[in-house]
């Protein structure tokens, strides 16, 4: 057996502690009966009591980071003359309220040690949870999976597993993904902790690689990709990156625990969701009408690609797109073969069909 | 492994056991998804001391495990799981809003999802993940107003039967059909039905955002037991394996290095590198192309070149 109490058997005396208590304690009870602060703070040696409050300090941080609900009290003592600040952890706060589907009876007795409140669901509402956390479970190189999972095994405490069966869905992931979870892991800390990254990055169609200094403002997964979007420090200006085109990501490690920037205050990760590649872009936007044969019309409207400003009678439709960015505009629209037109503006159509003879030459095709 | 990964996992396990003879130890491991050996040390660390008794306390917690059941005895604190942290309710608010975001065909249910979304955030956390979750979004990419998807994902759970129009690539004519959904997969980018095609008498598969219209019609379905969807996953794609053909890719020095990181490929003296690729689809091929040119090329089956080359043309206007 080892002398030394380990940071886990530290954490869980102090809890033990603190959880359940009407009545705060103050910081010199906590000192005195948890075991890994008592030993140093009863040698009574200034040094070493200095550092067992620091520790105990640094401690109720990352307990309350973890979501362990310490709780600061002021309360009074000597029959109300004297004003002191003490700790506690409610049940209340603590423990996973009881979850109960709205047909079932409450259950009592040894199921329900504590007091506690009590949330009722219906259970198309816990299929709901169950799918939300299955879904991001799945998602590929998505950085909290263990979270997700924890949570999806506490709420699933009192639930039937027959209700919290997930819908048969399943995310493929790429054989980059383990590469890209590493980078995501770096970036996702960094966000939280708000602290500068380092990278390099390739545009994949735009030459060279470029070092890039960025404020991480938000973390997002789209189009089977997960995108950064930060202020470019050496640009001066909020820019989209995707992960998987990044290098050697590195975190600002200096004085981990003080943020190096603010996020503004109207920036909204949602103006950046639900674009394509085309609408990324820093370029100013150019307008483009294009002409979608029948039944590629049915597809496009469909799913929503521009807008639609004409049907034409034989079910062909022309739609409009802004574009910020053409060439990955251009290289979705070959992707069509004949089934799409450019209509405006000329000098798009002719880069399209400049495109198309590099790729006619390239299969031994005849070029004029 | 983090102390704060250990608390998680022991202050699960001791509610999980603190009940009448204990739970499995291998159970609980694999609920964790942590080895039964991590496990036994977690908790070996909190009964390292063997008469352990919280701090202050006269109340102990016994925990008995003979490395098969763990039993836990406690008369006070822990029998019942902590809430949520804020990351975890985090992964939980942002499975929620991805759903939600996939509803858009219905307001209504939108609302709905968010506003349970809000009410079990606040009751089962410590501190509501609005923070969070404006750093982070996902969006797992539902085609057009995600009606489709819904009615696909409810036959699904459900296992009924589906009426589709279906636009098959490089048709003239969209086409009815009648499928059993067996499961919904994402991959790269895409969703797709995995379903048996009463039409066709066999599994195909239907890529979501080529459904025009989807309803369910009179009629369930069993899922074959030896039904595998990993059986139509080959290097982090989806393909049909009975009709198979195969292509060697060849992409420029410029993206080599993304190619590289997706699988094997053979080196080229000039920087490029070629990709041996097994397609179910020789147009999803056509297109893969056509979306990287001009860096992709393919170097065979002659027939494919063909095929690239005629698809080309069509964009040039030439009725080749």
């Amino acid at each position: 057996m080892s002398e030394r109490i380990t940071k886990l058997q530290r954490w869980l005396d102090l809890i033990s502690y603190l959880v359940g208590r009407r009545v705060p304690v103050s910081v010199e009870d906590i000192m005195e009966n948890v075991p890994a602060y008592a030993k140093k703070w009863q040698t009574e040696n200034e040094t070493d009591r200095a550092s067992v409050r620091r520790m105990f300090e640094r401690d109720k941080d990352e307990l309350r980071a973890l979501g362990i609900p310490i709780e600061t009290v002021q309360y009074r003592i000597n029959y109300g003359l004297e004003e002191i600040e003490g700790y506690r952890i409610t049940r209340q706060d603590f423990y996973l309220p009881y979850l109960r589907l709205v047909h079932e009876a409450s259950p009592s007795g040894e199921r329900r040690p504590y007091l506690l409140k009590e949330v009722v669901l219906t259970e198309d509402e816990a299929r709901a949870a169950a799918d939300a956390l299955h879904m991001v479970s799945q998602l590929p190189a998505f950085p909290f999976v263990a979270e997700a999972r924890s949570a999806y095994r506490k709420l699933a405490f009192d639930l039937d597993p027959e209700v919290l069966a997930p819908t048969p869905e399943l995310y493929v992931h790429r054989p980059d993904a383990e590469a890209i979870l590493e980078r995501l892991r770096t970036l996702s800390s960094a966000l939280l902790a708000r602290k500068v990254v380092w990278f390099r990055y390739h545009g994949i169609y735009r030459g060279e690689a470029t070092d890039r200094e960025v404020r991480p403002y938000g973390l997002v997964f789209q189009r089977g990709n997960w995108y950064l979007i930060g202020h470019d420090v050496d640009r001066d200006a909020v820019r989209i990156f995707r992960v998987e085109r990044m290098e050697n990501v590195q975190p600002n490690r200096r004085k981990p625990h003080t943020p190096d920037y603010e996020i503004p205050a109207d920036f909204r990760l949602a103006d950046h969701l639900r674009k394509e590649a085309w609408e990324l872009g820093d370029e100013a936007p150019i307008m483009a009408q294009v002409l979608f044969r029948f039944p590629q019309s049915l597809w496009a409207e469909r799913n929503g690609y521009g807008r639609k400003v004409e049907e034409r009678p034989d079910g062909s439709a022309v739609r409009a797109f802004e574009v910020r960015q053409v060439n990955p505009f251009l290289r979705w629209l070959l992707a069509f073969g004949g089934e799409v037109e450019v209509l405006s503006p000329p000098s798009l159509r002719d880069e399209l069909h400049a495109l198309a003879r590099q790729v006619l030459a390239l299969h031994g095709g005849a070029v004029e | 492994m983090t102390a704060e990964a250990q608390l998680d996992r022991v202050l699960y396990v001791v509610a999980a056991a603190s009940c009448k003879e204990g739970r499995p130890l291998a159970e609980l491991a694999e609920t964790l998804g942590v080895s039964t050996d991590q496990l036994m040390q977690d908790l070996g660390e909190v009964t390292a001391r063997i008469d352990y008794y919280p701090a202050g306390s006269v109340e102990s917690i016994r925990i008995a495990n003979d490395g098969r059941r763990i039993e836990v005895w406690t008369s006070g604190e822990f029998r019942r799981p902590v809430r949520l942290s804020p990351l975890e309710a985090m992964a939980l608010g942002l499975g929620f809003r991805a759903l939600a975001a996939g509803t858009r065909a219905s307001e209504d249910r939108r609302k709905e999802l968010l506003a349970f979304a809000e009410r079990l955030e606040r009751a089962v956390t410590t501190s509501p993940p609005e923070e969070l979750l404006a750093r982070f979004a996902v969006d797992d990419g539902t085609p057009g107003d995600g009606s489709v998807r819904a009615v696909l994902r409810r036959a699904a759970a459900e296992r009924r039967r589906c009426k589709i129009t279906y636009l098959a690539s490089r048709t003239s004519q969209p086409d009815e059909r009648v499928i059993c959904p067996y499961t919904l997969t994402y991959s790269n980018g895409a969703w797709y039905a995995i379903s048996h095609c009463t039409k066709r008498g066999g599994v195909r598969l239907f890529r979501l955002d080529r459904i025009v219209a989807a309803e369910t019609v009179d009629g369930t379905f069993e899922v074959p037991a030896d039904f595998d969807p990993s059986h139509y996953i080959t290097e982090g794609r989806l393909y049909r394996a009975d009709e198979e053909i195969e292509a060697v890719v060849r992409y420029s020095p410029r993206i080599a290095r993304w190619v590289r990181e997706r699988g094997p490929v053979e080196e080229l003296a000039d920087g490029s590198v070629q990709v041996r690729l097994r397609v179910a689809d020789p147009q999803w091929l056509v297109r893969h192309v056509l979306q990287h040119a001009p860096e992709a090329e393919v170097v065979e089956p002659v027939e494919l070149r063909r095929q690239v080359a005629r698809a080309a043309e069509l964009a040039l206007g030439r009725d080749a």
